[in-house]
């Protein structure tokens, strides 16, 4: 049985691990058990071989005493001969006192008693023939070593038979072992990867029946570690499923409290804006009228600008339930940085002379003043900061600096300063002043707004990954550091928005559909000067009559009407050469996603100003 | 014997060695007897080793030279054996060239005494002599016979039996 891991970098299972561990030390003590058994012999058998051919050699030299002392070659000659019958004794040399050979007899054609070069080849042996104190001889015997090795040789191979035959019994223990103690190990091993890799926490060990105590034990944990998991899992389940009915249930609320919010922030808006179309609209038409005199105008002007600061509040507080509903979108167009600043200049030059404060606008000059980014929210950005610098400085200048720093072919930095010497802010507010709510001024009652200008001028940065931060003095002022990437882009070519009417060649019939009558005089009022024919209508049952009775070029509707939506209207009978313009009180995301499915290219905000209105109609107005 | 000569000459060369007389053998001979005889009660007696040389001639200088050794911590003594001669107390007794008659007479006289005798005839050892010292082909070779000398207790080495020629038992 062989347990085969599903890792291709795991190492060599444990059995093989085991098994080349103990057979590596097996063979390496049995090879040293045997080294030492075989050079002991071999040592052994050359003592013994030594020690006989000592005794050998004491005997011929003792029996060669007279031969040597008597000179009688011939016997030696004999005696030595004797040698022949031991197998073992290669070759024997008698020398006398000058050790010139006597006699000599040798087995083989080698001749020993010469060639010194046997001597490492053989055991050899040499004794003296002493004669009354005299040496009279030398009796050298060299014998057979080759056996003594052949012996050795032998005993090696029986040696390795033996370790072979050792190694092979310690296989089959091993695998036996394996089989019955770290088969166990190794299943656990794999049911502990089976249940990681499929999460099936119902498999279990089965006990084997022959096994150590600790291998049960393991088992027996395991397989109780395994229940209480299943358990917990279980339990965790039906916990997560509550948790999630729960959870479904909060959420179902929070969107139902959401949608009330949108209905209600929709519906407030309307109802706030639609009013304020109005108000506002008379007021600067009272403002401009010439006929008006100078304390009527002022009066208007007076209505006006309130109306447009609780229309500003209302916007914010849209602007703020949009963003944190994670419904605000770039729109991004192309746009001139210098007009953008210029009508910043525009709008806060006459606020500067209201306050008494100087207004200082350095716009540097630019390589590339055609930019493309969302324009009106860099200008609510801007609008923003230098509305704050207003509302806290008394005296001295509002400052704005505009320059440009190109990036790439493709990119640049729009680095904008508002400064002010105003009060400036406490060091411990700094951190504050862009969290929701939070005024700048020291004085909380005198501040004018909700304290949401930074937060959502903080949050549209964000939204068009680019920097704001803050330097401030208390009593000497505080600068915002602005900065914004924006790509570079080249000059439209024809630029409608300040094109004025000059001598159009052809006025179009417009119709203006809107369930308020008031916001329906101020249009007429606004576009009379425009347009050829102006028709009214109150929902769209009567716009779509109209529109079959009459040519009508441009159709301003309001997209909350009695009988349904103003997209209605351009759903179903627009044609190509009309042009259709909606207007709300209210733009979510829905409705802006709508206008462009639709195709709608122009809107207008309620309230608007004259001047929104007639932007719209000369764009429209200069492309006929 | 060459080798045995150059232990009593003082390492002389095995050139000059092979120069020397028939003395010069027959002395190394006497003395080289002495390895391989035992004589009775030789250890217990503090007499001087007596080797006694029975011939007519002058007694050459080569036997005289014998005196200079010693047998197992005796002295050995050379002497010319003459009428005064007490023939029992020589240990080896050698005959050279001596007159048949005389030598008949001096072996009988020793025949009982453990006197190792040594003589160059022919006809020695069946005169009872013990070790018969033969001249062939320029080799001295030895014929012994045991039985005078196991009478008197001379025990021979089987080594000197090894060499020897013949062997009388």
């Amino acid at each position: 049985v062989s347990i085969k891991s599903t890792d291709a970098n795991a190492g060599p299972s444990l059995l093989h691990r085991l098994l080349s561990i103990n057979a590596v030390l097996t063979i390496i003590l049995l090879l040293a058990v045997c080294s030492l058994m075989i050079g002991k012999e071999y040592l052994s058998s050359s003592d013994r071989q030594i020690s006989s051919l000592n005794a050998l050699a004491i005997i011929i030299s003792d029996r060669l005493t007279g031969v040597m002392a008597f000179e009688d070659y011939a016997l030696a000659q004999r005696s030595i001969k004797v040698l022949r019958a031991s197998d073992d004794i290669l070759a024997a040399c008698l020398y006398d006192a000058h050790m010139k050979v006597v006699t000599k007899f040798h087995r083989h054609s080698v001749n020993f008693c010469r060639d010194q070069h046997y001597l490492v080849k053989s055991t050899t042996v040499s004794q003296k023939i002493i004669v009354n104190d005299l040496v009279v001889g030398e009796l050298v015997l060299y014998a057979n070593s080759t056996k003594i090795r052949y012996q050795l040789l032998w005993m090696f191979l029986y040696l390795l038979g033996v370790i072979s035959l050792c190694y092979a019994l310690f296989w089959l223990v091993a695998r036996w072992f394996f089989d019955r103690e770290i088969m166990s190990v190794a299943q656990l091993g794999e049911i502990a990867e089976r249940i990681s890799t499929t999460g099936d926490y119902t498999l279990r060990m089965k006990k084997p029946k022959t096994s150590t105590s600790e291998i049960s034990n393991l088992i027996h944990t395991l397989n109780q570690l395994l229940n209480m998991v299943e358990k917990n899992k279980h339990e965790l389940e039906i916990i997560v499923d509550q948790r999630t009915q729960q959870l479904m249930s909060e959420k179902r609320k929070v969107e139902a409290t959401s949608l009330a919010k949108s209905n209600f922030l929709a519906k407030l808006s309307h109802d706030v804006r639609t009013p304020l179309t109005a108000i506002m609209g008379y007021a600067e038409l009272l403002s401009m009228d010439p006929k008006a005199s100078r304390a009527q105008r002022e009066k208007g002007d007076i209505i006006a600008n309130n109306a447009d600061f609780i229309s500003q509040l209302v916007s914010n507080l849209l602007d703020l339930s949009k963003i944190e509903s994670g419904h605000h979108e770039l729109v991004s167009q192309a746009f001139n940085i210098n007009e953008l600043v210029e009508q910043l200049a525009n709008s806060f030059t006459p606020i500067s002379d209201t306050k008494n404060l100087s207004l200082s606008i350095k716009n540097e000059p630019m390589n590339a003043p055609w930019v493309v980014g969302d324009m009106v929210k860099i200008r609510q950005i801007l609008n923003n900061l230098l509305d704050n610098a207003f509302k806290n400085t008394k005296h001295g200048q509002i400052e704005l600096k505009i320059r440009q720093q190109i990036v790439s072919a493709e990119q640049c930095m729009l680095e904008c300063d508002v400064s002010d010497t105003g009060c400036g802010i406490p060091s411990d507010k700094v951190d504050a002043i862009f969290d929701n709510y939070v005024q700048l001024g020291t004085s909380q009652i005198n501040q004018k707004g909700v304290g949401l200008g930074l937060a959502i001028t903080k949050q549209y940065v964000d939204l068009m990954n680019g920097q704001i931060n803050v330097r401030s003095e208390l009593g000497r002022g505080t600068t915002f550091h602005l900065s914004l990437p924006l790509d570079v882009t080249g000059a439209p070519e024809c630029n409608t928005d300040n094109i004025s009417m000059v001598e159009p060649t052809h006025l179009p019939s417009i119709l203006l559909v809107d369930d308020d009558p008031n916001c329906l005089k101020i249009l007429q009022q606004i576009m009379c000067d425009y347009a050829a024919n102006i028709f009214c209508a109150s929902s769209i049952t009567q716009a779509r009559r109209l529109l079959e009775e009459q040519s009508l070029e441009v159709i301003f509707t309001d997209i909350e009407l009695p009988d349904g939506e103003g997209f209605d209207l351009a759903n179903s009978v627009l044609k190509d050469d009309q042009t259709i313009i909606v207007m709300s009180a209210y733009f979510d995301h829905r409705r802006i996603q709508k206008m462009h499915t639709l195709g709608i290219q122009h809107s207008i905000n309620k309230p608007f100003s004259n001047d929104d209105v007639l932007r719209v109609i000369k764009k429209i107005v200069n492309r006929q | 014997m060459l080798l045995l000569f150059n232990g009593i000459t003082d390492d002389l060369p095995a050139q000059t060695i092979r120069k020397h007389s028939i003395n010069d053998l027959q002395a190394a001979y006497l003395f080289h007897f002495t390895n391989f005889v035992s004589w009775p009660n030789l250890t217990t007696t503090s007499d001087d080793f007596i080797i006694c040389i029975d011939t007519p001639q002058e007694l050459a200088q080569e036997f005289h030279d014998l005196a200079e050794k010693s047998v197992e911590g005796k002295k050995v003594y050379v002497t010319k054996v003459d009428a005064e001669t007490v023939l029992i107390d020589c240990k080896i007794l050698f005959f050279k060239n001596t007159e048949r008659e005389q030598q008949n007479k001096r072996l009988s006289a020793v025949k009982d005494s453990p006197v190792l005798t040594v003589g160059t005839s022919r006809t020695f050892n069946q005169k009872n002599g013990i070790v018969q010292l033969n001249n062939s082909h320029s080799r001295v070779t030895l014929s012994i016979n045991l039985r005078p000398a196991k009478r008197v207790g001379l025990t021979i080495s089987a080594n000197m039996l090894d060499v020897a020629e013949e062997v009388i038992k």
